[in-house]
């Protein structure tokens, strides 16, 4: 089917110029049908738009369930609170193109080229959707945040603090971190009032954490299943209920290797004090070395003062800390544990303490649910450049990600398809009916 | 109804909620497993000098790239004060200044919770002196948390300093050993490996504990 449309677009070239709906249509159809991306199918799906270049706009509705409180006879009853948010986004226009030479058509080997130069266009343009829902999951408003503002307690942060520092490299801490962090995000949407989660979109480097436990590479107790096992590598498509997508890499930076959204470079503080006086030595643990290494007294002391050991050189610097430089001979006495020497405490700092750390996203993916990839206004045009004796397809197409945070049904799907008058009397005969 | 209509015909696509249904659907989890060391936490000490102070900050405010500054900064202190953690690393005075404390969670009151924690007037003015000379400040950019530094690639920088794992040894041969409690929890021989996402951290070995029983006693006879 394929060849042959390729054969009568070569043949009817001339005609073809300019814009071309039938492979237009064959182009979008590849998108959405053939290449099955789980960003745009089980989480934010494709969602055509006859005129996405136009503002797109949501409200999004909260009512909170409350409890009746008793009321006295002939007096006001409590009013309940609701709120309401207004969001708004636009489509972007995207585009990619590709060139052959003049007569590639002449050769079986310049069809197979041109065939895998759309495999590529559509493998692009699929590559940037996900691109868009990574970004459109990673930036979507938090209602952890907002729970936060509005039921802040006193004792919140310290909650915060602690539950952080517990979940901080979880999964090589504890051996079921990944079952309890599920079921600890399962119980906090409930609680919200959301929908059971049923995606999970982590690193391939988190997978392995599912799939490497000790019940599923114990090969030798499970028979030739076991040695199946072993042969095919453990498998993880779901895991408690949740649909397991790989969060991809994309070249997001000029010059650097694809980066994986849900990788992070994190830099955490830790300091370490003790008494000045008399003091040898500090050990700290050194990971470039992987062990104990020793920071002596000296090496201390030349990092306070600018040039040489004495007191007074160390004075005369100019960056040196005030609390440092006023004191520098009490602290030189303090080191070397002379008599009346004033109680100096050492504090050291290791302020940027950098890791790569992996984050994981949960929740309930679809339309009705979280949000879409509204995409729209295709276009695959055909141009020739003859004075480089080259022709090529240009793809354009509107394109946005967009996650509907707290948006539970769209209910005016219609609205995409219907013109505006429609929706004008959908709406006003709502407005008459309330 | 007509102020509705009317704003309505300026919104083609009007995506509207049900109502009925409050769904709260996603939720994010950031820095819940290791995936490699990048740097901070090896021996380099910073020098108290114009260079060293300016080399530092240069390191310190590049946040697109692996860190390979100084480690360890060293500040000695009039006091004799314990330290409690969190402990954090700001400008007291500053009540503008919000501090990420979490992966996505700034603390906006920092006097309020420096109160708590630091008591001690040398030690406050002490870390702010520190601060302050360092530009930890960042005042020229927004501090940003996970969700707004991933996307750019940067890092993200969290000024509350926990307790780590350290072994001060004095001339008298006494010494005085703290356990870490922080973000990495306490450091060992062999965490490398862990913190490089390759292996599980070492459980703490089971306490054993030894009674006697005297079976004499048992039997005596109560008075």
């Amino acid at each position: 089917m394929w060849g042959v449309g390729v054969r009568w677009c070569f043949f009817n070239w001339n005609v073809q110029q300019g814009p071309n709906q039938w492979i237009t249509d064959r182009v979008d159809g590849l998108i959405t049908d053939a290449t099955n991306s789980p960003f745009t199918t089980v989480i934010l799906p494709y969602m055509y738009m006859d005129y996405p270049d136009r503002k797109v706009e949501w409200n999004v509705w909260t009512f909170d369930q409350g409890l009746a409180s008793r009321v006295p006879y002939e007096s006001a009853a409590r009013t309940l609170t609701q709120r309401k948010q207004s969001f708004s986004g636009y489509t972007v226009r995207q585009g990619l193109a590709i060139t052959m030479e003049h007569n590639f058509m002449m050769t079986s080997q310049g069809m197979e080229n041109f065939q895998n130069q759309i495999k590529q266009v559509v493998g692009s343009i699929q590559n940037t959707n996900d691109l868009d829902v990574h970004m459109a999951l990673i930036t979507a408003p938090s209602y952890m945040k907002q729970v936060r503002e509005r039921y802040y307690l006193e004792d919140y942060l310290q909650k915060a603090l602690r539950d952080y520092i517990d979940t901080f490299g979880f999964v090589q801490k504890n051996m079921n971190a990944m079952d309890i962090l599920i079921e600890d995000t399962k119980s906090l949407i409930s609680g919200w009032g959301g929908t059971e989660p049923d995606f999970l979109m982590c690193s391939n480097k988190l997978c392995f954490q599912l799939t490497m436990t000790q019940e599923r590479t114990a090969y030798l107790t499970q028979g030739a299943d076991g040695k199946k096992l072993l042969r095919d590598g453990p498998t993880m498509d779901m895991y408690r209920g949740l649909k397991i997508v790989k969060s991809k890499a994309f070249s997001l930076d000029e010059g650097s290797a694809p980066r994986d959204i849900l990788r992070r470079r994190v830099r955490v503080g830790e300091y370490y004090t003790g008494n000045l006086s008399n003091l040898q030595s500090v050990e700290l643990y050194d990971e470039d070395s992987d062990n104990f290494e020793s920071l002596s007294v000296s090496k201390i002391w030349h990092s306070l003062v600018e040039s040489g050991s004495s007191a007074t050189d160390a004075i005369t610097s100019s960056s040196c800390l005030r609390c440092i430089s006023d004191n520098i001979a009490a602290i030189k006495n303090c080191m070397d544990g002379e008599e009346g020497h004033q109680k100096f405490s050492l504090l050291l700092l290791r302020p940027n303490i950098e890791h790569y750390m992996l984050g994981l996203v949960i929740g309930k993916g679809g339309m009705d649910h979280l949000g879409a990839t509204l995409w729209g206004q295709t276009e695959m045009s055909v141009f020739d450049d003859g004075q480089h004796g080259v022709w090529g397809m240009t793809y354009k197409y509107h394109e946005r990600a967009m996650v509907f945070n707290e948006v539970g049904v769209c209910v005016y799907v219609c609205a995409y398809v219907l013109c505006i008058c429609v929706c004008m009397c959908v709406h006003m005969c709502v407005c008459v009916m309330i | 109804m007509c102020v509705y209509v009317c704003a309505y015909v300026c919104v083609c696509y009007d995506l509207r909620t049900d109502n009925e249904t409050k769904q709260r659907n996603l939720h994010r989890i950031w820095d819940v497993a290791y995936d490699g060391y990048c740097g901070g936490k090896d021996m380099s000490v910073m020098k108290w000098s114009d260079s060293g102070v300016e080399e530092y900050i240069e390191k310190c405010n590049n946040v697109n790239t692996n860190f390979d500054g100084a480690s360890i900064i060293c500040v000695p202190i009039l006091t004799e004060e314990c330290f409690k953690s969190p402990m954090p690393l700001c400008n007291y005075q500053d009540k503008g200044t919000k501090l990420l404390a979490t992966s996505d969670l700034h603390i906006h009151d920092i006097q309020n919770y420096a109160s708590k924690q630091i008591s001690c007037n040398i030690t406050r003015e002490a870390l702010a002196q520190v601060h302050k000379t360092l530009q930890m400040h960042n005042d020229y950019q927004i501090v940003k948390d996970a969700c707004e530094a991933v996307g750019v690639g940067e890092t993200t920088q969290c000024r509350l300093l926990y307790k780590g794992t350290s072994n001060f040894k004095f001339k008298d041969a006494t010494n005085k050993q703290t356990f870490g409690c922080g973000h990495h929890g306490h450091d060992y021989v062999g965490v490398a490996a862990v913190r490089n996402g390759k292996s599980l951290m070492a459980a703490t070995a089971p306490h054993i504990n030894i009674s006697t029983v005297d079976s004499g006693a048992a039997s005596k006879p109560k008075a």
